[in-house]
Order: structure tokens, then sequence, then C-alpha cells
């Protein structure tokens, strides 16, 4: 098969909603913003993802997933260890840094059955940028893809949740996402000309929310 | 005690440098300030036993009151295997306006907990002149068997006189490292002209904010857990009540292993503190199976 056909098909697998890694399962911060009325239409929520995008996910989780791709191409295991594990210790919450770890794994577990190949210790603190970093290179994704695909994945899950909260007609989760799609290439930029002393950002509001959600009354999302 | 002062240093450099390394060593039934070497103008007094002398108190002083560009200033502490003790300062520190300056102004704070040992890092609130160019950062290494007490409040402009952060930029990072491995880590580049200050998701046009940090494996037991998830639902019903406030303010407190952190954002210094009193007074029996005993100096 044409390996550029294959490269882009195995993106769309890996970003797919329908692939069993459980990060539905989890509302990162949003569900008590909407439950507290932080947010309360279309257009707030589309704000809040819009600045976690720019304002973290650009600066820190984007930047560490480039990291830990050219740290596999350049077979820097110990780099690669080091991303990772900073990756996690930098999650602001218990309910981030669960997130991280259960779908991290169960995407691990997933990518070891297509015989991609990594340290078993890894099994022990994953991260999901990790298991992107490592199905990127063995299917020969180069990083723009695959940042962009990470991108969208949390973008998608995100919207996915606001709309169960609040709810969200269709056509309103459609308009939300057409509209985060210019930041994302905005996202994508802006991470790639970060080193290590200019990445990081953490939002006090979203952990505040994603702490205060363990103690939501009823929930949908885990916690 | 040993002490080493070079009256020169700080005439090096047209800067303010300094740096104040302190070690704090065990004894029977004690701890005692043992190493205290400093540089420029920080200075430590002499340690207060006001609860046990298992616990020195010490005040750090740092007489020019805060930073200008430029000032690079470094404080350690290493507390060895069984020996404790806790610091505050007498005032606010200060990150002083860098206008025309091209020179940031650094703060580095290094904390070593060996096995057993306890460090409590309980300074006043940090204010961020406009225009400052702050880079605060400080690295932690405990131990499994460490106690850890540190907070922080940063507070954006001289709010009491209508100053607002408009221009320049505050760097923070944090680091915990636990027998070598990474836990915690929190690196910040908050630029004034970034809409991150005005997001939802951010700071939501907020200009104090904080955060409260404890280690200890004391929380990882089970009774234990239950006591921290109780502080944790009565902290969600405090954030409750004060969106009335006359300040509203935010405050949560969440668990990852062994840390505990609570997180701050309001408009108001005071109220960060009182709130990470509050909760120090709560943990520090969990932690260190005694009760809180604050400082004198927090009372003038």
């Amino acid at each position: 098969m044409n390996s550029k056909l294959l490269s882009s098909l195995q993106l769309f697998n890996l970003i797919s909603p329908a692939l069993p890694i459980g990060n539905f399962a989890y509302s990162q911060g949003i569900e008590f913003a909407i439950e507290d009325n932080w947010l309360k239409n279309e257009d707030e929520i589309y704000k809040w993802i819009q600045s976690v995008l720019t304002h973290s996910i650009a600066y820190w989780d984007l930047p560490c997933l480039r990291l830990m791709q050219q740290a596999i191409i350049n077979k820097n295991e110990n780099e690669l260890k080091k991303i990772n594990e900073t990756l996690l210790a930098s999650r602001e919450t218990k309910e981030l840094w669960l997130e991280d770890q259960q779908v991290g794994k169960a995407l691990l577990k997933l990518i070891q059955n297509q015989n991609i190949q990594f340290d078993d210790e890894f099994l022990n603190n994953p991260t999901v940028a990790l298991g992107f970093a490592l199905a990127s290179t063995h299917y020969n994704m180069d990083c723009e893809s695959i940042l962009m695909g990470y991108c969208w994945a949390w973008c998608e899950n995100q919207v996915a949740a606001a709309s169960k909260t609040l709810p969200l007609g269709q056509t309103q989760m459609q308009r939300i996402l057409q509209n985060l799609m210019p930041s994302i290439e905005q996202a994508i930029k802006t991470s790639m000309t970060l080193d290590y002393d200019s990445m990081g950002n953490s939002l006090p509001m979203l952990a505040i929310s994603s702490s205060l959600h363990q103690h939501q009354y009823s929930r949908l999302f885990r916690s | 005690m040993t002490t080493s002062l070079n009256l020169d240093s700080t005439k090096l450099n047209k800067h303010w440098k300094a740096n104040l390394s302190l070690t704090i060593s065990p004894r029977p039934n004690k701890s005692v300030l043992s190493k205290c070497h400093h540089y420029g103008p920080l200075r430590v007094q002499r340690p207060f036993y006001p609860e046990s002398d298992l616990c020195p108190h010490l005040y750090i002083l740092h007489p020019p009151g805060g930073f200008v560009a430029g000032d690079d200033i470094s404080i350690s502490v290493h507390a060895l295997s069984g020996a404790q003790c806790l610091l505050t300062t007498p005032a606010a520190g200060k990150f002083y306006g860098a206008k025309n300056r091209t020179e940031s102004q650094y703060q580095k704070t290094t904390l070593n907990i060996d096995s057993n040992a306890s460090i409590e890092w309980l300074p006043q609130e940090t204010i961020v002149f406009d225009s400052a160019k702050a880079n605060n950062q400080c690295n932690i290494n405990v131990q499994k068997s460490s106690t850890l007490f540190y907070w922080e409040t940063f507070c954006l402009g001289r709010l009491k006189s209508g100053e607002t952060f408009s221009s320049g930029f505050i760097n923070q990072n944090i680091q915990i490292y636990c027998a070598d491995k990474l836990i915690h880590i929190e690196k910040n580049q908050l630029n004034a002209l970034s809409d991150i200050y005005k997001s939802p998701a951010g700071f939501n046009n907020q200009p104090v904010f904080g955060s409260m940090i404890s280690f200890s494996a004391a929380y990882l037991l089970k009774e234990n857990i239950k006591l921290i998830e109780l502080l944790e639902k009565e902290l969600f019903d405090l954030s409750e009540i004060a969106k009335t406030d006359e300040q509203p303010f935010k405050i949560a407190l969440t668990q990852k292993n062994e840390l505990l952190i609570a997180r701050f954002l309001g408009s108001n210094a005071a109220k960060a503190q009182q709130l990470y009193k509050f909760i120090w007074q709560r943990l520090r029996p969990i932690a260190k199976n005694v009760p809180a005993c604050p400082p004198r100096i927090w009372n003038t």
C-alpha cells in the first residue's frame, strides 16, 4: 500500500472517537465550568476551548509531543523518558493526572498490539502524547500531521463533553469546531517555535475547575 | 554555627547579587541552624523556638525590601535527615517595576529535604509591580519520608494604589523531585500583554494567584485520605460561598499521591494567605503529628 496513504489512514484511526481508549469519559474541567455557570452558551464554550488550546496545549502538550517524536527518531530513550515524566508531572490535578495515565495506558496497549515497540516501563506512567509520538514515528507521520491530529482529537472531545453537559445541538457543535480550526493552525505554528525555556503554561481557572469537579454533586464525566 | 560574610561582594557587580544558604542539622531532641552562608543583602535572624526544640522558626530578611532590574537572589535551605525548620518572611516580597531596563529580576529558591526531615516554607505574598520582569524559580527535592509545606502568593500590580499589571512579565517555575523523580512541575510565562490574563480558563481578570503545596507519605494512609476529602469538600463549599463575597475568590484542593496542591485565584492577597494558613492548620497534624504553631511575626 502507498505509504503516504497508509500513514494518513493510521492518523485517522488514531484520532477517531471510536478508538477504544476511553478519552470520552473525561471532560477536563469543562463539565464543572458549565455546571457552575462559568460557561452558559455556545460562544462561551468556544472561548474556553480556544483559550486552553492557545495558551496551554500550544505551549505545553504540543511541544512535548514534538520533542518526544524527535527523541524517538533520534533513538534517545533517556530524553523520551524525561519528557514523558515531565508531561505527566505537569498535570495540575488528580483528575487530569489520572486521565493521562489511564487513557495513555489504553493507547499504549492498543499500539503494542500493532507491533509498535517500546520499553514496557512506559506502561507504568504513560501519557497520551507518548502514545501519539510512538504511533507517529512507526507510521511515518510528519510532525505537523501528528500535532494537528492531537489538537483535533482534543478539540472534538472537549466539544463532545460540552455538548452533553450544556447541552449543545449538532449545528452548534459543528460551528465551534469550524471556528477552532484557525486556532489549531496557530497553535501548531506557535508550538514549532518553542524551546524548553519558552514552553509551558498552566491555566489557573482550568486547574481549579478540574479540582472542584471531583466534588460536583452529580457528574457525567469521570473524576 | 559558622558564618561567612563578604561585605564587598555586592559591589563587584553593578547589580545586587545575593544569596543565602542554610543547613539545618539534627541534634538529640533538637534541630539547629548549623550552617549559614550569606552573600549580599540577605540575612536570617537567630532561630526562634516557639513550639519545641525540634522545629526552629527562621525569619529571612532582605533589607532592600524588593528586587530591582538585574537583581539575582538565591536562597537554599537543606534540612539534613531528621531535622526540621519553618521559614517565613517579615514583609511582602516585591518585584519592582523595571521600565526601560533590559535586565530581568531573578529569585531562585532551593529546598532540599532529606529523609525524615521537614521544611515549611511559608513566606508573605509577593507583589509584582507593573513593568516588572520577574523570574521566580523554585526547586524542591524530597525523599519518600520527607515533609514539605510550601506556599506562594503573587499579586499582580499594587492593588491598593490602583496599579494594574499592564506591561512586563512574570515567569514562574516550580519543580518537585521525589528521590530524583520529577513528581510535580508548574511552568508559567505570564506576559502582561497576553490575553491569558483575561481568559476565563486562565486568570479570569483576577490579579492574585498562587498555590499551597504539601508533601507527606501520611497523605496516602486510608484514614487520612478521608480527612483530606473532607477538607476538599470544605474548600469546595467556601468557593461556593465566596461567589457573593465583596471580593470573590476560588480555592480548590487536589491530591496527586503524596502531594496536596491547593490553588487560589482572587483579588485579595491577605485572603489567599489566610486560606493557606487554614489548610496548613488542618494538614500539619496529619503530616507532622503536631498542631500548627503560627510564627509570632505573623501577628505583628
